[in-house]
């Protein structure tokens, strides 16, 4: 699967999602009614919630689909990615606590993480 | 001589292959407004590029972000997604729905190395033949420039 396939099945699961879909129909309840608190979310905090919301769920989609293939260090992952290595051990410490992730193991000093089989791949962490 | 010959050919068959470039477009228009606008543009005889194909839904809304991923990881150089105007909605608010969405996809395409502008939202009514054919004209101006999509081996 080259790169670029792999970006494309990364944002169909992003706005298949729990998270973006929930937020993409929340718009108008968020936006113009008030939350618990009697606040209002302004249209551009929305935006910017939503862009963040999607951005973050395309890179931890990414990082599953690759780590669906077979067990992968956060190295490997960088390697075949791009992704900067610490923002890689950010998602890998959001999908552990979501148990989409496990660690299967130690390659030399780095752990091995694999996508648990079976989970649902949206993840619904709000950072 | 005869190398500069062959490079000169080479390079008048890159522009010949760009200027042959016919690209795939897929057009999303709505039941009540923009596929009628389409019909209009039709019948009208107004001159439209042949490079796209219309698909009918029955409101803009219907059009998933799954359908525009799809469509572009088949090859599809441009999506153009066509709807009724903002409060013209045969289903009262369908069309602010795709607003949002598109929005969310020209993020996720830019996000991913894929030009935005490959895709596009249009308000088209019924009445808009013109209007139809004035989009679709600049729309496939448009993706002539981008060249061929990436997922077809192009930048």
């Amino acid at each position: 699967m080259s790169q670029r396939e792999a970006r494309i099945r990364a944002a169909l699961r992003t706005v298949d999602g729990e998270r973006v879909r929930w937020l993409l129909g929340k718009k108008g309840a968020l936006t113009v009614g008030e939350n618990v608190f009697g606040e209002t979310i302004t249209e551009a905090r929305y935006d910017f919630i939503l862009q963040k919301a999607a951005s973050i769920e395309l890179e931890r989609n990414m990082l599953l689909l690759e780590m669906e293939t077979g067990p992968r260090t956060v190295h490997e992952l960088h390697d075949s990615t791009g992704m900067l290595k610490h923002e890689i051990v950010r998602h890998i410490i959001a999908l552990k606590r979501w148990r989409q992730i496990e660690q299967t193991g130690m390659k030399g000093q780095s752990p091995q993480y694999r996508a648990v089989p079976g989970r649902t791949v949206s993840v619904t962490e709000v950072s | 001589m005869s190398s500069e010959v062959h490079k000169a050919h080479g390079a008048e068959k890159a522009v010949e292959g760009d200027e042959d470039f016919e690209p795939k477009i897929i057009v999303f228009c709505c039941n009540w407004c923009s596929y009628a606008g389409a019909d209009l543009a039709g019948v009208s005889r107004l001159q439209m590029p042949p490079h796209f194909r219309v698909i009918r839904v029955m409101c803009s809304a219907r059009v998933d972000p799954e359908f525009v991923l799809r469509a572009i990881q088949k090859g599809a150089d441009g999506v153009l997604v066509a709807g009724c105007h903002p409060a013209d909605c045969h289903y009262i608010g369908g069309n602010y729905r795709t607003r949002r969405r598109v929005a969310l996809l020209k993020m996720l395409l830019q996000q991913f190395g894929y030009d935005p502008d490959r895709l596009r939202l249009e308000w088209i009514s019924a009445g808009e033949g013109e209007k139809f054919q004035k989009t679709m004209i600049e729309f496939t101006d448009t993706v002539k420039e981008l060249g061929p999509s990436p997922m077809r081996g192009g930048d």
